[in-house]
């Protein structure tokens, strides 16, 4: 009778490594050399195509939609004017200290969302002491809601409502030519 | 008087010597994430100049093609041609057009000549990127596009960098 050796599962056993270290070793270089440790972006992006539709309606139709201008004077306060039906509503955001009171104008323009859900564009006339950087802000201010908000709006198209999360978009500086 | 023996550690010469790589790979499975993370997907490649600092923006648009434009604190550019002067808050006055303030000729000339020779349908279409520093104020960049708007390049797109 022969005597039996058993294995226990205690016995240790070596995992071969060096093939993934290998393939690692050739990947490292190649994504080193492609890799962007800066990430760009850029303003005007692609828009939903619903939004890009009630964008071009609202062109189309000027003066049938409320026409906004954001108006940022050397003082950094914003003067938000809508005007619809000969009608004008002017609110005053004055700065915050030395910066731009940033959440107060995208409060205002929720507010101006919710009244105006067709409109997409408007019109940003900065005082040409503003810095890039402050205008890049308001850019962002005025794109999309700080609180998640979602608007409803008829699709110019399909005739079904729609929700965005987009506040205005399209932003025009009006004061080039001036 | 007998000299001590010199301590030598046993060692097996008939055995392999093996090294582990364990700790090797997890390191580089790290630096693998990492630099899969920043990897760039995007059809175009812009390299800011070291000393001009970009705006910082919530946009998460991906870099289209176009004609590049840089407007740093001391000049504006187009690829390595230095068009006009900057003095941090202003071009310079002999940049200016004489008659017209917001005109920057030089920038006119080599946006015209760029319109025609161009293959890039982008450029063609009027498509600009501006790559400019973040402290510049609104009159200079007016100018720009004041001018760029004139040689028919409406289409002004303003690269930041990610937040």
């Amino acid at each position: 009778m022969g005597i039996k050796k058993f294995r226990t599962h205690y016995e240790e056993f070596e995992l071969d490594l060096t093939p993934l270290l290998a393939i690692i070793m050739k990947l490292v270089p190649v994504l080193v050399i492609s890799s962007s440790f800066l990430q760009l972006t850029q303003i005007e992006t692609d828009l939903p195509q619903v939004v890009k539709q009630a964008i071009e309606d609202q062109n189309k139709n000027p003066d049938k939609l409320a026409k906004i201008k954001i108006i940022v004077d050397d003082a950094k306060t914003m003067n938000v004017v809508v005007t619809k039906d000969d009608a004008t509503d002017t609110a005053s955001i004055p700065a915050k200290g030395d910066t731009l009171n940033l959440v107060a104008l995208n409060a205002k323009l929720v507010e101006i969302k919710k009244k105006n859900p067709s409109v997409f564009k408007i019109e940003l006339a900065p005082s040409d002491s503003l810095s890039y950087s402050e205008i890049v802000t308001i850019l962002d201010g005025s794109r999309k809601s700080n609180t998640s908000d979602e608007f409803t709006f008829v699709d110019p198209k399909s005739g079904k409502e729609v929700k965005t999360d987009f506040l205005f978009p399209e932003i025009v500086f009006n004061n080039i030519f001036q | 008087m007998a000299r001590r023996k010199r301590y030598t550690p046993e060692v097996n010469k008939k055995t392999a010597l093996m090294v582990n790589v364990t700790s090797l790979t997890d390191m580089f499975t790290v630096i693998l994430v990492f630099l899969l993370q920043t990897y760039n997907t995007s059809e175009v490649q812009i390299e800011p100049p070291p000393d001009l600092r970009m705006p910082t923006s919530q946009s998460e648009g991906v870099l289209t093609q176009g004609l590049e434009m840089t407007l740093s604190k001391e000049s504006l550019s187009i690829g390595k041609e230095v068009l006009a002067q900057v003095n941090g808050k202003d071009f310079a006055a002999n940049d200016k057009d004489p008659k017209d303030p917001n005109f920057i000729p030089a920038l006119f000339k080599s946006l015209e000549k760029t319109a025609k020779e161009t293959t890039v349908k982008a450029v063609k279409d009027g498509q600009i990127l501006l790559i400019a520093d973040r402290e510049l104020p609104y009159a200079v960049i007016k100018k720009v596009m004041y001018t760029a708007s004139m040689a028919g390049f409406p289409q002004v797109k303003l690269i930041t960098s990610s937040q």
